[in-house]
Formats: C-alpha cells, sequence, structure tokens
C-alpha cells in the first residue's frame, strides 16, 4: 500500500469521524426552541367547547321535548310475558356491542379470589366473592369511559413529571402523527381493537349458530390478546419508521436526492421529516421577508426546501428570523430545520480552514489543531 | 493534506471580528477563577464591548454606532434599580456563540458553549441577565441554563421591568420599539421593553406597522450578510419607522441596533441616493440612561 493510499484512507475516516460527530451532536441537542411551548392553537376546553357543547345539547333536548309533545311515537301492541326465551337473544344496537361484550366477557372471568393464595389462614379450598360479573361487568364500561375522559389530565399528569417546566403544555400546542407518538399510538390501537373484539366476542352465540367451529373460548383467547399483540405491533412499526426518519441523509443519498429528486418513501420521510407536517397553505411563504425582497416567485424558501428543489442556497439566504415558524398553523420550526441543516453541511467547523489567520501567518488552523486531538 | 471540501458547501463570510471569535474559542483557557465577593446577579454584556473596544466595528465602517455605552448603560440601569451584579466580561468569558451556532458552527459553539458555562459555575450567580436578545436567547435555550446549571436567565428588560423605576425624558419625542426576532418571536417576550418604555415621562409610544409577533426583523442574519436582500428587509422596517412619524426606533438587541444604525449612516453619507429616515436607531438601554432623573 502506498504513501499515498495511507493517507487517503486517513483522510476519509477522518472525514467519516467528523460526519458522525456533527450527526451525534445534533442528536443531542435538545429543542432548542421554545416556541412550540408558548403557542397553543386550538380553544381551551373551558369556557370554548363546554359552552359550545352545552347550548348544542341543550338544543338538541328541546327538539326532543318538542317532538315528544307534538309527535307522540306510535305505541304498538304491548308485549307478551309468556312468550319463551328467544334464541340467539336479541342484540343491542351495533354501537353498544362493546358494552354488550364487557357483561359478556364479565361472565366468563370469576371475580373470586381463590383463598389458596393465602395458604396461612388454612382455607384452601373455599373463594372469597368479590363481586357479582353484572356489578363488574358494569363497572368496566364506566372504567374504560372514564379513562377515555381522564386522558388529557394524564398527559399533563405524566408531561408534568418528565418536564416540570413545559408540563402544562405536554402537546406543544399541535396534535402528532402516529410516527412521531408511537406509544400513545399504540394505546389508541389497543383501544379501537379491544371495542372491535368486545363487539365480536357479544355475539358470540350468533356467531356459534352459524361457525360451530368458533367456540367461545377462541373468541375469549382473541379478545384478550388480540388488542395486546396488535398494539405491540404498531409500537414496534412506529417505531422503526420514526428511528429511520430521525436519521439525517448521507451524502450520497443527498447527491442521489438532488439528481434525481425523491425516489422511495423511505428518502420522503428522513428528508423531510420535520417538514412534513406541512400542509402548504402557503404562509410562511408570504411572511418570510427575505422571499418578499429577493424573487417574487424564484425564491420560494419553505416552499422549495420541501420539494428539495433547493441546491443549498435557499437554505443560506434564510435569516433565520423566525417569521415563518410564527404563522404555521402547524408550528413547524423551519429555523431549526435551518440550523440542523447548515451544521450538517459545514460538519460542524468553520468553513475556510485553509485562510484562517493563523494558516496564513505560517501556523495551524484550529480545524487541524482539533482534528489533532 | 487539503482541508475538507464538499461540492455543496457555501463559504460563510467571515468577518475579522468573527475569525478572532473563533480563534478565541478554540485557545483553550483552562485556568480556575473565584469572584471576589458572592453576587446574585450576573450580567453578561456580550460581544458589545469587545466589538467596539478592539474590532472597532463601527469604525471600521466609517459609523458611529457606539456599542460600548449599550454596556456601560445597562451596568448604569442596574445599580439604578439596587442590582450590583458580577460583570460577566470578556476578560473571563468568551462570546455566547450564537452566531456560530446559526452558521452552522457546532465545533466552535460546542467550545464556547463549554468554557462559559465552567465560568459561570464558579461565578456562583443565581440570575444572569443580557442586554443582548440573541445571547439571551443562546444562554435560556441553547445552553438551557435553568436546566443545568439552575442559572435562571433573564433579559435586562426582564430584571428592570417591575422595579418602581421612573425616568423622564429630556424632551418629548415618539418612540417604536423594534422587536429583536430572538427576544420576541423566540422567546415570546414582548411585554417588558414596552412595559420599560411605558414608564418614560414624555416618550410617547406608538407601534409599527408590524409588531409583535409579526414584526420585521432588522435582517442581521447572524452576522453572514449584508446583501441585497437584509437591506431591503432593514429598508423596509426603517421606512415603517418614518410612516409612523417616530423621532427614535428603540430596539432591544445590540444587533438590531447595529444593522440599523449602519444602514442610516450609509444613507447619510450617501444623500444622492434619495433615501433618507429622518430619525435615529438606539437602543433600549441607551435610551433609558438618557432618561435618568438627574441626568437631564
Ligand atoms: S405555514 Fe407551515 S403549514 Fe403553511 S406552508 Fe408554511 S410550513 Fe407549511
Ligand atoms: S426564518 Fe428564514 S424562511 Fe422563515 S421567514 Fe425568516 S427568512 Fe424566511
Amino acid at each position: 500500500m502506498s504513501e499515498d493510499d495511507l493517507t487517503e484512507m486517513i483522510y476519509e475516516h477522518q472525514e467519516e469521524q467528523l460526519d458522525l460527530d456533527t450527526i451525534n451532536k445534533l442528536e443531542n441537542r435538545e429543542d432548542h426552541s421554545v416556541l412550540e411551548a408558548d403557542m397553543i392553537k386550538g380553544e381551551p376546553l373551558y369556557p370554548h367547547e363546554v359552552t359550545r357543547d352545552g347550548v348544542f345539547t341543550l338544543y338538541i333536548m328541546a327538539l326532543l321535548f318538542y317532538l315528544t309533545a307534538f309527535v307522540p311515537p306510535p305505541l304498538h301492541s304491548a308485549a307478551d310475558p309468556t312468550a319463551g326465551t328467544a334464541y340467539p337473544p336479541p342484540l343491542p344496537d351495533w354501537y353498544l356491542l362493546w358494552a354488550f361484550g364487557c357483561l359478556k366477557v364479565a361472565w366468563d372471568i370469576k371475580m373470586t379470589i381463590p383463598l389458596s393464595m393465602l395458604p396461612f389462614l388454612g382455607l384452601e379450598d373455599i373463594e372469597l366473592f368479590l363481586m357479582s360479573a353484572k356489578v363488574w361487568g358494569t363497572l368496566v364500561q364506566g372504567l374504560i369511559v372514564n379513562l377515555v375522559i381522564a386522558v388529557p389530565f394524564i398527559d399533563r399528569a405524566i408531561g408534568a413529571l418528565i418536564d416540570p417546566q413545559y408540563g402544562d403544555v405536554v402537546n406543544r400546542g399541535h396534535e402528532r402523527r402516529p410516527v412521531e407518538d408511537p406509544v400513545r399510538a399504540a394505546i389508541g390501537v389497543y383501544g379501537i381493537v379491544m371495542i372491535v373484539m368486545l363487539s365480536i366476542f357479544s355475539i358470540n352465540a350468533n356467531i356459534a349458530l352459524y361457525y360451530p367451529q368458533v367456540t367461545t373460548d377462541i373468541l375469549m383467547v382473541l379478545t384478550v390478546w388480540g388488542p395486546i399483540v396488535l398494539a405491540i405491533m404498531t409500537y414496534v412499526f412506529l417505531d422503526r419508521r420514526r428511528s429511520e426518519g430521525a436519521k439525517p441523509l448521507t451524502d450520497e443519498e443527498r447527491f442521489d436526492l438532488y439528481v434525481n429528486g425523491i425516489t422511495d418513501r423511505r428518502m420522503q420521510r428522513i428528508y423531510e421529516f420535520k417538514l412534513n407536517r406541512c400542509y402548504q397553505c402557503g404562509l410562511c411563504d408570504d411572511i418570510c421577508p427575505v422571499r418578499d425582497m429577493e424573487g417574487e416567485h424564484e425564491l420560494n424558501i419553505i416552499y422549495n426546501t420541501f420539494q428539495n428543489e433547493h441546491d443549498g442556497t435557499a437554505m443560506w439566504s434564510c435569516i433565520t428570523c423566525g417569521m415563518c415558524t410564527a404563522v404555521c398553523p402547524q408550528n413547524i420550526e423551519y429555523i431549526d430545520y435551518v440550523l440542523e441543516q447548515r451544521a450538517l453541511f459545514t460538519m460542524g467547523a468553520s468553513s475556510d480552514s485553509d485562510t484562517t489567520i493563523p494558516n496564513i501567518i505560517g501556523g495551524e488552523s484550529p480545524k487541524a489543531v482539533l482534528n489533532h486531538e | 493534506m487539503s482541508s475538507r471540501t464538499k461540492p455543496y458547501a457555501r463559504t460563510i463570510p467571515h468577518p475579522l471580528f468573527e475569525r478572532l471569535i473563533v480563534e478565541d474559542a478554540m485557545n483553550k483557557d483552562e485556568s480556575s477563577w473565584k469572584p471576589e465577593r458572592p453576587h446574585e446577579y450576573g450580567y453578561f454584556p456580550g460581544c458589545v464591548d469587545f466589538m467596539d473596544v478592539e474590532v472597532k466595528f463601527t469604525h471600521l465602517n466609517k459609523g458611529d454606532a457606539d456599542h460600548a455605552s449599550i454596556a456601560a448603560a445597562s451596568i448604569k440601569l442596574l445599580n439604578y434599580a439596587n442590582i450590583d451584579p458580577l460583570i460577566l466580561d470578556m476578560n473571563m468569558f468568551k462570546c455566547s456563540g450564537h452566531d456560530q451556532l446559526w452558521q452552522g458552527q457546532l465545533e466552535v459553539f460546542d467550545a464556547l458553549k463549554e468554557h462559559n458555562m465552567r465560568r459561570l459555575k464558579e461565578s456562583g450567580i443565581k440570575i444572569l441577565t443580557c442586554s443582548c436578545a440573541e445571547c439571551y436567547r443562546t444562554f435560556a435555550v441553547d445552553y438551557d441554563l435553568p436546566g443545568k446549571l439552575g442559572i435562571k436567565v433573564e433579559h435586562i428588560t426582564q430584571t428592570l421591568q417591575g422595579r418602581g423605576l421612573k425616568f423622564k425624558a429630556p424632551e418629548n419625542v415618539t418612540v417604536a420599539y423594534h422587536d429583536p426576532c430572538r427576544l420576541g418571536r423566540m422567546m415570546g417576550e414582548y411585554e417588558a421593553p414596552r412595559d420599560l418604555i411605558q414608564l418614560v415621562d414624555g416618550a410617547t409610544m406608538v407601534e409599527l406597522e408590524n409588531n409583535k409577533e409579526r414584526a420585521l426583523c432588522c435582517g442581521v442574519s447572524s452576522m453572514m450578510y449584508c446583501n441585497d436582500a437584509t437591506k431591503a428587509v432593514r429598508r423596509k422596517r426603517l421606512d415603517q419607522g418614518t410612516d409612523a412619524g417616530i423621532d427614535l426606533m428603540l430596539g432591544g438587541c445590540p444587533k438590531c441596533y447595529m444593522h440599523m444604525q449602519c444602514m442610516l449612516n450609509e444613507e447619510r453619507m450617501n444623500p444622492e441616493d434619495g433615501h433618507h429616515h429622518d430619525y435615529e436607531m438606539m437602543d433600549l438601554m441607551q435610551f433609558l440612561v438618557a432618561c435618568l432623573e438627574g441626568e437631564n
């Protein structure tokens, strides 16, 4: 191996190291902007939403009272109390099947504590009765509804624990796409699948009528494990996508992107991870002073960045005034993106290493000093 | 061996003092330091004194903007508010690194940050106040001083706000406040400077056409450019001042002051261009110090 090759190798290694270092540093930076925390979009629950919902509810009630008073519903013939029980039993409306399912599941799970768990009592074969299926099946329904109501409060409590400074602004003012928040997405999937499975479970008698091989036991297993499995799958899938998307492009990919544009979805996700909340309303572009001054239609800074049509010029002509983020309904931190891209372009170093003062006067450039360390 | 060459990298113009800051950052200073007595407040003048005293930026530029007076005015005002700050000047500290960070020079920024963090720890202050909006943002967000060292970071207007200060303008003036982007949009502070201006007897405050969240930028762009676009941004901003009929435009950031004053100066030197703005740019601190009771 010639000396030149060796030099080349060392040089390449240093390059790589520098690149990795920059990426590492960027990734370890905390949220750099506080803009989002201070800008909460939307209306507060109280008094806005409460008033609106209250008025709407009263309006519907008034309508119902009016209808019952002036358009009485027809009465059919009286029910026959001596008639035999129908099989399969009558079902509630489809949207209440999950509640019915809760009751049915409760029927199959005994709420008792076998005292054999507490051997010191010496009452091995007695089971302590906690509550009847009717009671806990009903309780579970209430529990689910209350959980849904409590979500925002739980969210805030967790946020306050994690980050006391911004605890009361947990979602930082905007909804998130599932890929940005895999944990919550997985919980959501669990809930939805659970509701579907409970509904299916609730009609087990009807299913058994047509497909006798689908027994209640099978349905039970599906109802308990199906949602858990799907939630885990959701989490794993979204988390992979997230870590993929947070990675910056390599040099080759960047070059490819510039020459061929976006060629696959992964590239799109990565390159625009910070920007792809944008729905291209154009507000940022209207307000951007640089665009206003420089190019009527040509220098469409943010739009071009989003479309990967810039060659770095737009990136450097941004004066990081933050007006785009201030008007953006999606709170896209464009300046943060600019900051990161600039650091990646220069690889964190100050440019013009060769022409630094010490170099001119014969010393070593700070860059070289740093490299040797 | 040649230095890195990236085909797409763009050369960032380097004014002389930025070069010096980079050199300064890379010279590691390992000495330890202890202030003579404990202070609750620390005041960070930033690069303003550095720029004027060491590089004579404005003199190179044939301008008359006097940055060092911002630091002097700030200290005077802090004393007036019965605060005895520790002066965190360039003898012990280095530039906060704001411009380096925004130009993408993470290495330089990290070196500066490391040094300043160590010094801040040694200084033992509880509250850090800056007269520069950029330093304020950098210390609060990029250094994360409140989280890392438990030091509260304030802009000087926030420190002076609500301390029962009284000011009297030497003559009746109409002033407008120009929101710096780092203080306003980035840190969400719009009221503290305005409150201070309201305290000045004899000063009438008007709002420029774009204010608060929608304030136009002075175009300083982390000291990277002075090109057509940034000049146009500045001119637009200055025109808004003329439209509002003001006598003084007040800024909360030395960079705004420098950039605007430079433009005004250039216009004055070239009267044949026909661009003229009939008022002055001043930093809020300079203005307030001029309005101190007993001074006039
Ligand atoms: S304001 Fe936000 S959402 Fe609208 S185009 Fe700009 S970046 Fe996209
Ligand atoms: S931060 Fe940059 S892109 Fe956004 S409005 Fe300002 S100059 Fe335009």
